[in-house]
């Protein structure tokens, strides 16, 4: 499976200052974000629009990653005692 | 009347919290690939972290609907909850959107695709579906109240229609895709 968004290396995801992305990039840091190929067809658009919509939708990914983490602390404080136990059961992995 | 080539771009732009204008040009790649790239990120979005979502429509299996409820609004929010709702059975779904405020069932209609809760939207009260259209209305979230009237019964627009005004009507109609849908809208107008 490819990797969505390396937090280790986010500067993976961006292209260098200043320098536009290629079509060729643009279009694999898509196919990483989405983990599929994106429609041929998009190799004709803007590589500066590609590009943009990968990090958007790797930055989405990892929206949803932390604000998933933050879920489970939020619903244990949440649930009446005696209902925690079962839950943490469920939602910790 | 919009393009449809617009109205997928403006769909992807909202998926991704983007703004329409920084996808310039993507409205010239043909419809079929525009809709084929949304499933593909409507999958990217959706499907990542499925296992925690998951995790969340098995405790809403065990608590009851109103907790399941408050959990969805304390500790979920609208994105995740449109995650969730997506894979909660729907008996379990409308008993959960009982206990909810329009307010935030909107919250979480923008942020799903209704495509995806076909069978929730079919089973929820008319009323529940006007209250919540009403909301998006005042928040002039038309093309969302457009994508959700492809997923409504015919007694469920008609009531939504009735709950709105002339105006919200007429923003919405030209962003509906489906001729039978909007043959319908245009007959409820008219009864007026």
């Amino acid at each position: 499976m490819r990797r969505a968004f390396d937090v280790d290396h986010p500067e993976s995801c961006t292209p260098p200052r200043g320098r536009m992305p290629s079509v060729p990039d643009a279009l694999t840091a898509l196919a990483d974000a989405l983990d599929a190929d994106p429609p041929a067809a998009l190799a004709d658009v803007d590589p500066t629009v590609v590009r943009r919509l990968a990090d958007a939708v790797t930055a989405e990914q990892q929206r949803q990653a932390e604000a998933a983490d933050r879920a489970v602390d939020e619903a244990l404080r949440v649930v009446p005692r005696p209902l925690r136990g079962v839950v943490r059961r469920i939602i910790v992995p | 009347v919009i393009a449809p080539e617009e109205l997928e771009v403006r769909r992807i732009a909202r998926l991704v919290r983007l703004d329409p204008a920084e996808l310039d040009g993507l409205a010239d790649v043909p419809l079929e690939d525009l809709r084929a790239l949304r499933e593909q990120l409507l999958a990217a979005l959706f499907d990542a972290n499925a296992d925690a979502w998951q995790r969340a429509v098995a405790v809403a299996g065990v608590v009851p609907a109103g907790m399941a409820a408050k959990l969805s609004q304390a500790a979920l929010g609208p994105v995740l909850s449109a995650r969730v709702t997506a894979l909660t059975p729907t008996r379990k779904a409308v008993e959960i959107a009982a206990k909810l405020d329009p307010a935030y069932m909107a919250d979480v209609a923008v942020e799903v695709d209704p495509r995806r809760i076909t069978d929730i939207v079919v089973a929820l009260p008319p009323a529940t579906i006007a209250a919540v259209g009403r909301v998006l209305a005042d928040r002039g979230e038309w093309l969302v109240m457009a994508d959700f009237v492809a997923a409504l019964t015919p007694e469920a627009l008609r009531t939504t229609i009735a709950a709105l005004d002339d105006e919200a009507v007429r923003q919405i109609e030209p962003l509906l895709e489906d001729e039978d849908r909007i043959a319908e809208v245009r007959a409820l107008l008219d009864e007026r």
